[in-house]
């Protein structure tokens, strides 16, 4: 392999390249879902090809290609020289890389079962499992849909520095979705892609899907005659796989550099956190500590080295509630005249590497769940995400959650459905005012997460455990 | 890169009757053979420039009532070979699904011309630049306050495939450009945004100066943006503002949701359901739209009426679903099930500026953002505005307004429709699908929230 992301290497210095980078990658994927009882879907991919970036004249331009060959690696790297010529033509200034130690090395996922040699049949049973424990409750339950996902990532990474870094990255995740439907009401429970980590098929055979599945019906049922959310300014307590999607939107987008310093303007939008608060803005309260770890095991974002080389790395984004770093990659931090945080990946062979999350994690503190909803009077419990949505900025939120209960003189009492809660992120991060203890706190993962044009798809993790937020805007997103 | 029409049905047949060979009793395969070319820029330069060249195969093995799918971008023959052993070893472990009946019989496609541009299949990178560099010129001498132009050119070129063992042999090429824009104007220490964007299969059809001059206009007519009061107005939405509203109303209208119980449509066919002013059709053979002339299963595009004059008419199939109703396919399959892929509006005969003068007290909006379903069954959806957002009063624009966040029903706003506009605009959805769709007015949309 070394040979051909030699030729690319040499093929772009000889066209004035004064930097390049090739990654070649492989993509497997086995998706398998089903539906009442009967497999829909059993779909394996595999998709491999290579990238090559280079930066010319102060300039990038990238091109990449499904054939892995000598000829059309050289081909392909001579249209990035041309395609870099053409972006200088309209360049201010030239690029910075931020300094990155060129490595060699190697990263494997630490996996005790390997997910793709689990035969299918032991995975189709656990999903029909998962559905007839569903409908064989009531007819009221219309709809069971259970999936796994397996996904595997070989890629090898060589630059003009001397870099050269293999790794295979794995991960699995098993969901299910319940909908009910009587009584002129319509509602969905959710055991989803949140669970999806790094590992092997241990990480299947720890979830037990089909006992979540049952669960998540008789709460479905119960959603379909609960109370509607009333509308009130109240403490809410936030779960924890509802918080992670909370932290991925409010923390991890705005601190991403690219969108801090306009790149991702036109796509996904800027972000609040201008470069003139780091360090200084109170972005949350002194209970919230907020890290990007890469180097955690079982996160979804986790790996060995980013897509430019940089070893993975555990930054605090958040620190006692003042904003004091970025995620980002070598272009943007050297813009900035900083390190490379190591955030800079790519989600195939045929994207170039984006500033994009690993694992951002709210670090726990010290709470038990029953002490917290014991020292809250009046207040509602949130849990598992039905909607999300949130400004180009980052500042305005809205997220509707699939099961809530009131928290009455501390004791959880009625379930309600239909739940929403909005606020404006640095006002909601800075009412948090207790987090829960370790034992609380799991990984989550989110495993599509969307940037960039044209359009990336990535997996990243987030740490969270029930934090308690102080005042907050609840409604129902259906009475109104 | 262009493999031509019989390489490519050569290279899909040849798979289909490898999986015959290894036993399938039905096959379909689907070859996407694209070049994909994007110039993307933000801070009034080009940052990002990319370009990709992939092929990929994607085969239904059919083993009786069992399918796998399985798929490849390596069409070397040792590569096909363990595609079909894949597929095949996948559908031999499956329970028998008894809703499938067949893969889709051959119909006769007729050719739509004008859908392959060689100018965009051959754009160069320093075309590129040069329109971009237009657009940003324009922007940029619209007004001092223009400070920086971000967005993206793309220039894309495919050519999709499909061929089943029953003798579906579909093929077309077809090109894509797509130029889209948003620019930030600043001003004693305020930011306003505008957008703007066109979409063709020809890109000397894109005109950067023109899409520069409106969003620089819009962006520079956004600066000072005020907080209002949040609560129930009246609406004059640009179709921007449609396509993104359509989409969400459009997953109703498959089949599959229908057939689930989960779409809005349940119960509602034949009734009235939306204001008379609406009326929502498909069709995948209008050359005012993103044109192509078959499904990704090799059916034939036709015109479809779905929603005539605010009543609920029908549902898109694939073959799948169209068994299961005893139904035929209507040509909407798509990667996910059946879904609208060709939405056009029936146009009205107001211009924007008559929406506005109708207009007492009211919102223009300008682009939806993170719109996301709270309830699907009553189409309940929220978002933000963004790229330019207006209160309009006793007719006249008065002042911007900050990004608004909306929580409401579509089913109500479609309902309350009151006027629609004279001209339809192509909005993309791919090399094999888009929208055209006019602006519109309705008597009523409920803001929640607002940015600070």
């Amino acid at each position: 392999m070394e040979d051909l992301t030699h030729r690319a290497i040499e093929t772009a210095l000889s066209s004035g390249a004064t930097y390049a980078d090739i990654r070649i990658v492989e993509i497997n994927n086995q998706n398998i879902s089903s539906r009442n009882g009967k497999i829909r879907n059993v779909s394996i991919g595999k998709n491999k090809g290579f990238g090559v970036r280079v930066l010319i004249d102060g300039a990038w331009g990238f091109s990449s290609s499904c054939d892995i060959s000598p000829n059309t690696i050289e081909k392909v790297t001579l249209e990035a020289a041309k395609i870099a010529k053409a972006s200088a033509r309209l360049k201010k200034k030239d690029v910075r890389l931020a300094p990155a130690k060129p490595i060699r090395g190697t990263y494997k996922t630490p996996l005790k079962k390997d997910p793709f040699e689990v035969p299918l049949k032991d995975k189709i049973e656990i999903l029909i499992e998962a559905d007839k424990r569903v409908i064989s409750q009531s007819n009221l339950l219309k709809l069971s849909t259970s999936s796994m996902n397996h996904y595997r990532e070989g890629k090898v990474f060589a630059n003009s520095e001397g870099a050269y870094i293999t790794q295979e990255i794995t991960w699995c995740s098993a969901n299910s979705r319940v909908t009910a439907i009587g009584y002129g009401e319509y509602q969905d429970r959710s055991f989803d892609g949140r669970n999806a980590r790094t590992g092997g098929y241990e990480i299947i055979e720890g979830i037990d899907l089909p006992a979540r599945a049952e669960e998540s019906g008789k709460e479905a049922l119960k959603l379909l005659t609960a109370k509607n959310c009333p509308e009130m300014i109240t403490d809410v307590i936030v779960g924890g796989s509802q918080l992670a999607l909370q932290v991925h939107e409010s923390t991890g987008h705005p601190t991403e550099l690219d969108r801090a310093l306009g790149a991702e303007a036109a796509m996904a939008g800027t972000s609040f956190l201008t470069v003139d608060k780091m360090g200084k803005f109170r972005y949350g309260s002194k209970e919230v500590n907020i890290v990007a770890d890469a180097t955690i095991p079982d996160g979804l974002g986790t790996f060995g080295y980013d897509d430019e080389g940089v070893p993975a790395q555990r930054v605090y984004l958040i620190k006692g509630g003042i904003f004091v770093n970025y995620l980002s990659d070598r272009t943007f931090a050297g813009e900035l005249g900083v390190p490379s945080t190591g955030a800079a990946r790519a989600s195939g062979w045929n994207r170039i590497p984006l500033v994009r999350m690993t694992n951002i994690n709210l670090e726990p503190r010290n709470w038990e769940f029953d002490e917290l909803v014991k020292d809250t009077k009046k207040g509602i419990y949130m849990e598992t995400n039905r909607s999300w949505s949130i400004d180009d900025k980052r500042l305005n939120f809205q997220f509707g959650t699939q099961m809530s209960y009131l928290i009455e003189k501390g004791e959880l009492t009625d379930l309600i459905k239909n739940a929403v809660y909005t606020g404006i992120t640095p006002e909601f991060w800075g009412s948090c005012d207790a987090v829960c203890n370790k034992k609380h706190w799991h990984m989550w993962g989110t495993p599509g997460c969307g940037k960039g044009q044209p359009g990336q798809v990535m997996y990243v993790g987030h740490g969270t455990a029930p934090a308690r937020f102080r005042n907050t805007r609840v409604f129902s997103g259906v009475t109104r | 890169m262009i493999k031509g029409k019989e390489n490519c049905l050569e290279l899909a047949g040849k798979v289909s009757k490898e999986a015959l060979k290894l036993g399938a009793t039905q096959a379909e395969v689907r070859l996407v053979n694209s070049a994909s070319y994007l110039t993307r820029f933000a801070g009034s330069t080009i940052h990002q420039n990319v370009g990709e060249t992939n092929i990929s195969l994607t085969l239904r093995f059919v083993l009786g009532k069992r399918i796998s799918t399985v798929s490849s971008n390596d069409t070397s023959p040792e590569s096909i070979k363990e595609l079909v052993e894949r597929g095949c070893s996948a559908a031999k472990v499956l329970e028998e699904d008894p809703e499938f009946i067949s893969l889709p019989e051959p119909q006769p496609i007729k050719e739509l011309r004008g859908l392959y541009v060689k100018e965009t299949a051959e754009c160069t990178p320093d075309t590129r630049a040069e329109m971009v560099k237009a657009l940003m010129d324009e922007a940029h001498g619209l007004s001092p306050h223009v400070k920086e132009v971000a967005g993206a050119l793309s220039a894309t070129s495919s050519e999709l495939a499909v061929v089943n063992s029953l003798g579906v042999n579909a093929y077309s090429r077809a090109t894509l450009a797509d130029l889209d824009t948003t620019i930030i104007s600043r001003d004693a220490g305020v930011e306003g945004f505008g957008t703007a964007g066109d979409v063709s299969r020809s890109i000397k059809e894109l005109d950067p100066v023109k899409i520069g001059r409106e969003a620089a206009e819009r962006s520079v007519g956004s600066l000072g943006a005020r907080t209002i009061e949040v609560g129930d107005y009246e609406v004059v939405f640009e179709p921007y503002v449609v396509s993104s509203a359509l989409g969400y109303i459009s997953s109703g209208l498959s089949a599959r949701s229908y057939q689930d119980g989960t779409s809005w449509m349940c119960d509602l066919i034949g009734q009235k359901v939306f204001s008379e002013q609406f009326t929502l059709w498909d069709d995948g053979r209008d050359l005012s739209g993103l044109a192509f002339p078959f499904d990704l299963e090799g059916i034939p595009k036709r015109k479809l009426m779905l929603i005539e004059e605010g009543v609920p008419k029908a549902v898109v199939y694939d073959s799948y679903t169209a068994h299961k109703d005893k139904e035929k396919s209507t040509g909407h399959a798509g990667g996910m099930g059946p879904s609208p892929s060709h939405l056009i509006m029936r146009r009205g005969d107001s211009m924007k500026e008559e929406m506005i003068s109708e207009t007492k007290k009211g919102i223009l909006v300008t682009s939806f953002w993170y719109v996301r379903t709270v309830h699907a069954k009553k189409i309940i959806i929220t978002g933000m505005t963004r790229d330019g957002t207006w209160l309009i009063e006793n007719g006249e624009i008065k002042y911007p307004v900050k990004n608004l966040r909306f929580t409401d029903s579509l089913l109500k706003t479609f309902g309350n429709l009151e006027l629609v506009g004279k001209e339809g605009k192509r909005m993309g959805g791919g090399p094999y699908g888009g929208m055209v769709v006019p602006a519109i007015k309705s008597k009523t949309f409920l803001f929640t929230g607002q940015t600070p």
